[in-house]
């Protein structure tokens, strides 16, 4: 078991400054937000929980960039179906992360579903510790649009 | 708009569509099978909302989306439409078949296009079987 700003640390470490990083609701884009605030190649999903491998895939299909996914463990598990559509889109410029807390964090520690070892589609499960509180995301959807758009077509 | 399923392939192309996504439906079925006999991309997902999520990564791409479903899945499209396609300002084009005559579509069928208003998301076509 890492933190999470340890296992964020070494996915962008991995992944480096060319990818486009898409980070999950919750305390997960807070938390990449208060590691990198000045880089452009991050889209925060602040909504829409579980959405974030959707928006991964979507992006991957159409762009030779490597797109990396950092979801949580209960928002995989509410739209575990994606899963299988990756898998079955065999792309090699998406990784989908997943950081394994055990519990809906950011709204006050509730207890999820445990997850199961594997999934297909899914790169890797990092089983994480519980930080607490992080201050929340700097940027507005309008300017990080325009980031991510502009990143795209670099 | 409403029209009818022979006439919406034609309509979503001539509108600059080049990537669908969607969840299946009978009443779209002339439409499917025009994607299939394209060279567009197609993903058929597993729920209304990944159609939107997956979508929405495309857009940002620079694709132009058409998000295919029936009028029950609307209410699966409610979260991803509220929470990011508007907030992001990306409205991917809706394809709903219109379904209203069995008791499970009787609901949805009657405030289709009212849910669709409130949420004031436009960019959608109604399809009629007839």
């Amino acid at each position: 078991m890492i933190s999470r700003k340890k296992a964020i640390e070494t996915i962008f470490e991995t992944h480096g400054a060319n990818a486009i990083y898409i980070t999950n609701t919750g305390y997960i884009s807070r938390a990449v937000y208060n590691l990198y605030p000045d880089y452009k190649n991050i889209f925060y999903m602040e909504g829409s929980m579980g959405m974030a491998p959707c928006i991964g895939l979507g992006m991957a299909m159409n762009t030779e960039k490597n797109i990396v996914v950092i979801s949580g463990d209960a928002s995989l598990l509410m739209h575990l179906g994606i899963t299988h559509t990756i898998r079955d889109a065999k792309l090699n410029n998406l990784f989908v992360y997943v950081l394994d807390n055990g519990c809906h964090e950011s709204v006050g520690n509730y207890k999820c579903s445990s997850l199961e070892e594997k999934y297909p589609g899914i790169h890797k499960i990092i089983e994480i510790n519980n930080e607490g509180e992080t201050p929340r995301v700097g940027v507005t959807c309008a300017e990080n649009k325009e980031n991510i758009i502009k990143f795209l077509n670099e | 708009m409403k029209i009818n399923a022979n006439e919406v392939f034609e309509e979503v192309t001539k509108r600059g569509c080049d990537f669908f996504v969607g969840v299946p439906d009978s009443t779209l079925k002339i439409f499917q099978n025009k994607i299939l006999n394209s060279n567009f991309t197609n993903v058929v997902a597993t729920h209304e909302s990944q159609a939107i999520g997956i979508a929405f990564g495309a857009e940002l791409t620079g694709k132009k989306t058409c998000v295919y479903l029936q009028n029950s899945g609307l209410g699966n499209v409610i979260n991803p439409i509220t929470s990011l396609c508007i907030p992001f300002g990306v409205y991917p084009l809706l394809i709903i078949g219109h379904r209203h005559t069995l008791p499970q579509h009787k609901v949805m069928g009657e405030i289709d296009e009212e849910l669709l208003s409130l949420l004031n998301y436009k960019n959608y076509i109604l399809v009629y079987d007839k």
